[in-house]
């Protein structure tokens, strides 16, 4: 199951993390992750390109990270929503394949 | 793009092993060949086998892999051989 982490200060976004295997098939035909991985990858390149500098990112297998050094970059912030929703939009429907977890810290 | 997609980031890395097995021989297909009550020149197959599953009886000899052929014309006749063995005749007519 993917687990995703979002830590939010006052309501904006500062450091979000996305680990672990979905399992929904073998690897080549896991469609959860592959849609999981678009998002995310697609997310990490908008926001190097887009936002370059207000954001840590990483990525290893299974395994993505991003810090958010400056929260009130809204663009940054608009970037990170929007991926939060795709998220959720896929965990609408395999729920047992992708947790999203958003708390204020 | 800095980041390259892989689409199967967050697929698990438990690849489908491979198999040792699958393999087969090809089928020889032993077994009766007359049964019992048949008639049978001499020469003629009556049990293909490997070992002596069926042991030869009256008129019938064993070939170099097992095989049980008779000897004489007659009626094939599937017998017991002791208390738990079975062996095979032929009884000319």
């Amino acid at each position: 199951m993917v687990q995703v982490d979002i830590k939010r200060k006052q309501h904006t976004i500062h450091e979000i993390t996305i680990r672990h295997h979905a399992g929904y098939a073998k690897k080549g035909k896991d469609l959860v992750c592959a849609g999981v991985s678009c998002i995310t990858i697609g997310t990490l390149n908008a926001l190097d390109r887009l936002c370059n500098g207000k954001c840590i990112l990483e990525m290893k297998d299974a395994y993505i990270h991003i810090v958010v050094k400056q929260p009130d970059h809204q663009k940054t912030q608009i970037i990170l929503e929007t991926m939060h929703m795709q998220l959720m939009t896929v965990q609408e429907k395999y729920q047992q394949y992708i947790t999203i977890t958003d708390q204020e810290v | 793009m800095k980041f390259v997609l892989d689409i199967q980031l967050f697929a698990s890395k438990k690849g489908v092993g491979s198999t040792k097995n699958g393999r087969d021989s090809h089928s020889k297909r032993l077994g009766a060949k007359l049964a019992d009550g048949q008639k049978c020149h001499a020469g003629s197959i009556i049990y293909r086998q490997r070992g002596t599953k069926i042991h030869p009886g009256t008129n019938v000899k064993r070939g170099g892999d097992d095989t049980l052929f008779a000897t004489v014309n007659g009626v094939v006749k599937y017998e017991r051989l002791g208390k738990d063995r079975k062996k095979v005749s032929v009884y000319p007519q």
